[in-house]
C-alpha cells in the first residue's frame, strides 16, 4: 500500500514534484486527490505501483486525447510517478457539480440531491448516457468495467464518463485490456471469468449500458433482481448468467417475477421495451444486443411523447397509460419517488387509505403469551439439599419421641394415684411436642429462607421484564399514536377550511391593520415627537400607527402620560376614518400563508406516520423477539424458584 | 401491479431504496462486568459508528445495522439503514445470555433474508459481530452449532471479539473464525474499522470472498 510519506513525492510527466490536496475519493484501485496548484484537474493515486502494461496503457491513452472525448470523460492527461520514476498514479481533469449516477436513480438521495429530477430529467440522462457511450465507442474505445460508480451526472442531466484508466482502448497497433469488471454489469458469457486477457467488445458494453439505463429508468431497479420462484437462492450473477430477465416477456419461463410495486415494462413504450429485451436476452450474446445509437433514437422518442400527470406536476409519463405508473407506484409504497420541490402541493404521492394497507399488513404480536404456559406447575420434590439437611439431624425426632416415651413409661409402670398418672399422661406428649420444636428452633433453615427470599425477588423481576418485553403496551401505544396521526391528516381539508374561515372572520381587523399600518408616526405630527423620540420609538418596534398600543407605549422608556395620550388619540383619530370593505378579498398573500401553513402541517403528519411506521415494525419485532428469546430464562427461574419453595416448605415440617 | 395486489412488509424502504443490502448484526454484551468505562467507550464508538456510515453516500443505502444486546437478551433495532440506525446509550446489568443472544440474532438475519427476497432486493453475505467480555451464562452450545452450520452453508459470516476478561476459549468454540481480542478498550477503532470493511463490501461484488482490513484494534 501507498503511505503518506510515499504521497509527498510525487512527481508529474516533467519530473516536477506535484503537491496533493484533499482527497476526493477512493476506489478499489486507487484514490483521488485535488490538486491546490490546478482547479481544473485531480491526481489519482493508485494503491500500488502501476505495471508496465497499465503504464504503457496509460501513456498510451494521454497520446489519444480528441476534444470531444475530453468533454464527455476524464481523459487521463498525463501519467504521475514517484520521485523514484516508478509510475504511480494519474492526472485528468476534474469533474465538477456533478454527482455518482446511483444517488440519481434511488429515489431516497433523488430527493435531496436532484431536486430537479423528474421522469423527464431521468429519461434524458439515460439518452445522454448512450450518447457518451456512442462517442466512446466510435472512437474504437470500450468502456469494458461498466458500473454505477463510473458515471458522473450534472444538475443539467449531462454525464461524465470517470474511472477512464480501466478503458480498453486500440492505439492503432495495440489493444491495451482492461482487468477488471463488476458481476452485476457484466454480461451472462463473461460471468465468472477473469477478464486479465479477454478482450472486450461493444456488445458487452451494450449490455451493461442497458442496465444502467434500466436502473435510471426504474427507479434504481436492477433487471435481473426479482423473485425468484424456484428453489434456492438466486443472486444477481446467476440470474445474468442464466438469462432471467425479471421484467420480460419470457419471465414466467425463467421462473422470475418483478418486485412488488414496480411498474410493468411497457412503461417506457414499446420500442425501448423491446431494447431492454433485446439487450437481456440469450439471443445478446451472439453481438445483438442494442447500440448506444439505438438507445439514442428510442429514448429520444419516449422524451418527444411524455405527458405530465394530472394529478402531480412531478410525474410525467409516456401519453397514452392508462394511468400514471408514478401515482401508483407511490400511493401503493408511501414513498415519494421524485423531490417534493418539484410540486410541493401534489395529490398522488402519499394516500393514507393506501399507506395504512400496511399498517393493517402488519401483524399484531398477538396477546402477550400467559406465563402458566410458559411455566408448568409440576409438583416438585424436594431437592438433595433438604435431604443433607435433615440427614444432619437426624436424632431430634428421636430424641423427642425418646423424652416422650419416657415420661410416657412413667404413667403407665409406676404405681401411681390416678390424678399423678393422667398428669404424667398429658406431659408425655406435651414435653414430645416441646422438645421437638426446641430442637427444631435450632436447626438453623435461615440458607433456605433466604434462597426461597432471593429466587421469589428474581422471579418477580424476571416477571416483570417478561411482561415489559413480550407485552403488547409499547405496540399498541404506538399504534394508537398512529391512528390518532391518520385521523390529522384525514381531518386536513377540515382543517385548511377552518383556517380560510378564521381567515375570513378577521377580515375587518386586518383590513383596519393594514390601513393603520400605512400611516408611519412623523416628527412633528403628533405633539411631542421629535426625530430622536421617533428613532427611541422605532427600537422598541412602534413605527406606525398600527403598531401604537397602550401596553407597548408603556414599555418605551420616557414615554410621559401626555406623549402616551397623545399618541392614541391620534391612533384613535385615523381609526375614524378607516372604512371596511367586505368585498375586498383576503389578499393572496394571507390565502398563500394558509396553503403553505396546511402543506407544512401535511408534510409533518406525512414523515410522522412514515417515523411511526418504521417504529411500529421495530416494535413488533422486538416483542416477538422477547418472546422467543426470553422463553429459556423464563423456565428456568420458575423451575429454580419452585425447587426452593419445595425445599423451604420440606426443611419446616 | 393491480390495486388489489397485496403490497408486502416493508415495501417502502425497498421502494425508495433498492440497492442491494449488506446486512450486518452486532451482538453487544451489556451485562454487568461491562459497567464503567467498557459501557461508555462502547456507547462512544456506536455514536462514531453511525457518523462514519452515514459519510459513505453508497453505504448509507446499501448498509443495514441491527442489533442485539445481551445482559438481559434485547433486540435494541431489527435491521435498518444507517440513517435511520440511533446511536444508543446502552446501560450495563445482569448476566451474560449469549447462548439466546445469538439463537436469536441468527434468526433476525434468516427473516432478513426472507424480505430481501420476496421484494426481490438482492444482497451480500451478512455479518454478524459478537463483543462480549465474559464468559456466556446460558447454554451456548447449540448456539455455537448454528454458528458452524451457518458458516458452512455461508448463510453469514460470523466474528467473534473479546474484550479484556472474556473467555477466549469459549469464544472459539463458538466461532468457525479464531476471535480476536480487543486491546485495551479500543471500541472507537473497532468500529471505525467495521465501518471502513462495511463500506468496502458495500462497494464489492456480491458473492465474493472480502478481503479484510488489517484489524488493527486488536491484540496479536
Ligand atoms: N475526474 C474526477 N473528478 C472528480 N472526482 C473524481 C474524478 N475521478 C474520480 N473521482 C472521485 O473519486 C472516486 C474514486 O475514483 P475511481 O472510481 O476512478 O477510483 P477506482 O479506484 O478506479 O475505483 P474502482 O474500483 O471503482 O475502479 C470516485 O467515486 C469519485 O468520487
Ligand atoms: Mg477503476
Amino acid at each position: 500500500m501507498i503511505g503518506p510519506s510515499v504521497l509527498s513525492s510525487v512527481v508529474d510527466a516533467r519530473g516536477r514534484p506535484l503537491r496533493l490536496g484533499r482527497k476526493l475519493g477512493q476506489g478499489g484501485e486507487g484514490s483521488v486527490y485535488e490538486l491546490p496548484a490546478e482547479t481544473d484537474a485531480v491526481a489519482k493515486i493508485y494503491h500500488q505501483p502501476l505495471s508496465k502494461l497499465r503504464t504503457e496503457k496509460l501513456h498510451a491513452m494521454v497520446g489519444m486525447r480528441t476534444e470531444q472525448i475530453d468533454r464527455l470523460t476524464a481523459w487521463p492527461l498525463e501519467v504521475l510517478s514517484l520521485s523514484t520514476g516508478v509510475p504511480i498514479g494519474v492526472k485528468m481533469p476534474r469533474v465538477v457539480g456533478h454527482k455518482d449516477i446511483h444517488q440519481l436513480y434511488s429515489p431516497k438521495s433523488r430527493r435531496t440531491e436532484f431536486r430537479r429530477a423528474d421522469w423527464r430529467f431521468l429519461v434524458r440522462v439515460a439518452t445522454n448516457l448512450a450518447r457518451a457511450f456512442a462517442t466512446v465507442h466510435e472512437s474504437s474505445t470500450v468502456i469494458a468495467d461498466v458500473n454505477h460508480g463510473g458515471v458522473l451526472v450534472g444538475q443539467d442531466a449531462r454525464v461524465r464518463l470517470i474511472d477512464c484508466d480501466s478503458f480498453q482502448v486500440f492505439d492503432g497497433a495495440k489493444n491495451h485490456l482492461c482487468e477488471v469488471g463488476v458481476p452485476t454489469f457484466t454480461p451472462p458469457e463473461l460471468q465468472g471469468l477473469l477478464f486479465a486477457n479477454i478482450v472486450r467488445t461493444e456488445n458487452h458494453d451494450n449490455f451493461g449500458l442497458a442496465i444502467l439505463i434500466f436502473l435510471i429508468l426504474f427507479m434504481g431497479r436492477h433487471p435481473f433482481a426479482g423473485r425468484y420462484l424456484g428453489p434456492g437462492e438466486m443472486p444477481i450473477e446467476r440470474a445474468v448468467r442464466e438469462c432471467r430477465f425479471a421484467y420480460g416477456a419470457a419471465r414466467a419461463e425463467a421462473r422470475m417475477e418483478q418486485p412488488p410495486g414496480t411498474p410493468a415494462l411497457e412503461v417506457v413504450s414499446e420500442p425501448v421495451a423491446l431494447l431492454f429485451e433485446r439487450a437481456f436476452a440469450r439471443q445478446g450474446i451472439s453481438g445483438s444486443r442494442p447500440t448506444a445509437r439505438e438507445w439514442i433514437g428510442a429514448l429520444e422518442a419516449l422524451e418527444g411523447n411524455l405527458k405530465q400527470c394530472a394529478d402531480s406536476p412531478a410525474h410525467w409519463h409516456l401519453s397514452g397509460l392508462p394511468d400514471c405508473p408514478w401515482c401508483r407506484m407511490e400511493a401503493a409504497t408511501g414513498v415519494a419517488l421524485f423531490s417534493l420541490a418539484i410540486s410541493p402541493g401534489a395529490a398522488g404521492y402519499f394516500d393514507v387509505e393506501t399507506f395504512w394497507q400496511q399498517v393493517t399488513a402488519l401483524e399484531h404480536p398477538g396477546p402477550v403469551p400467559a406465563l402458566d404456559e410458559a411455566v408448568a406447575n409440576a409438583r416438585v420434590r424436594p431437592s438433595e439439599d433438604v435431604l443433607v439437611f435433615k440427614q444432619q439431624y437426624w436424632f431430634h425426632g428421636p430424641l423427642a419421641l425418646f423424652c416422650g416415651a419416657a415420661t410416657l413409661a412413667l404413667a403407665l409402670f409406676v404405681d401411681l394415684p390416678l390424678p399423678g398418672r393422667l398428669f404424667f399422661f398429658v406431659s408425655a406428649f406435651v414435653l414430645y411436642f416441646l422438645v421437638r420444636r426446641n430442637l427444631r428452633m435450632k436447626e438453623d433453615i435461615s440458607i433456605f429462607i433466604e434462597r426461597e427470599r432471593r429466587l421469589r425477588a428474581q422471579w418477580d423481576a424476571v416477571r416483570a421484564e417478561w411482561d415489559a418485553k413480550a407485552g403488547v403496551g409499547a405496540f399498541d401505544a404506538k399504534l394508537g399514536e398512529l391512528n390518532q396521526l391518520r385521523t390529522q391528516w384525514t381531518a386536513l381539508p377540515e382543517f385548511r377550511e377552518q383556517r380560510l374561515r378564521d381567515l375570513e372572520a378577521s377580515k375587518s381587523e386586518r383590513q383596519l391593520n393594514r390601513f393603520l399600518d400605512s400611516f408611519r408616526i412623523q416628527p412633528g405630527e403628533v405633539g411631542g415627537v421629535g426625530t430622536s423620540r421617533k428613532s427611541v420609538l422605532e427600537s422598541f418596534g412602534i413605527e406606525t400607527a398600527a403598531d401604537v398600543d397602550e401596553a407597548k407605549l408603556y414599555r418605551v422608556p420616557g414615554v410621559s402620560a401626555k406623549l402616551r395620550r397623545g399618541l392614541i388619540g391620534w391612533r384613535r383619530s385615523i381609526e375614524g376614518r378607516f372604512r371596511f370593505d367586505p368585498d375586498l378579498d383576503s389578499t393572496p398573500p394571507d390565502k398563500e400563508t394558509v396553503e403553505q401553513e396546511v402543506l407544512v402541517e401535511r408534510l409533518k403528519l406525512e414523515a410522522a406516520i412514515r417515523k411511526g411506521f418504521t417504529d411500529l415494525q421495530q416494535l413488533q419485532k422486538q416483542t416477538l423477539f422477547a418472546r422467543t428469546s426470553l422463553k429459556s430464562k423464563v423456565e428456568e427461574t420458575h423451575r429454580a424458584f419452585q425447587q426452593c419453595a419445595a425445599d423451604l416448605k420440606a426443611v419446616r415440617r | 401491479m393491480s390495486e388489489l395486489e397485496q403490497i408486502p412488509f416493508g415495501a417502502s424502504e425497498f421502494a425508495e431504496n433498492p440497492e442491494p443490502r449488506c446486512p450486518c448484526l452486532l451482538l453487544l454484551d451489556t451485562s454487568a462486568s461491562m459497567a464503567g468505562p467498557p459501557i461508555d467507550e462502547l456507547n462512544r464508538g456506536l455514536a462514531a459508528f453511525k457518523q462514519e456510515l452515514v459519510a459513505d453516500t453508497l453505504a448509507m443505502k446499501r448498509v443495514e445495522l441491527g442489533v442485539v444486546t445481551f445482559g438481559p437478551v434485547h433486540l435494541l433495532t431489527d435491521f435498518q439503514t444507517p440513517d435511520h440506525f440511533m446511536p444508543p446509550n446502552l446501560a450495563s446489568a445482569g448476566d451474560t445470555p449469549m447462548g439466546a443472544a445469538i439463537a436469536g440474532g441468527l434468526e433476525m438475519i434468516r427473516q432478513r433474508k426472507q424480505a430481501y427476497k420476496t421484494n426481490g432486493i438482492s444482497y451480500y453475505r451478512p455479518w454478524v459481530f459478537l463483543i462480549t467480555d465474559g464468559a456466556p451464562t446460558d447454554g451456548w452450545e447449540a448456539a455455537a452449532e448454528m454458528v458452524k452450520q451457518g458458516e458452512a452453508e455461508k448463510h453469514f459470516s460470523f466474528f467473534a471479539v473479546g474484550v479484556d476478561g472474556a473467555d477466549m476459549d469459549v469464544l472459539g468454540k463458538i466461532s468457525v473464525r479464531a476471535p480476536l481480542k480487543l486491546s485495551g478498550l479500543r471500541f472507537s477503532d473497532l468500529f471505525a474499522w467495521l465501518s471502513a470493511s462495511l463500506s468496502n463490501v458495500s462497494r464489492s461484488q456480491m458473492g465474493q470472498a472480502v478481503q479484510l482490513l488489517p484489524p488493527g484494534w486488536a491484540e496479536v
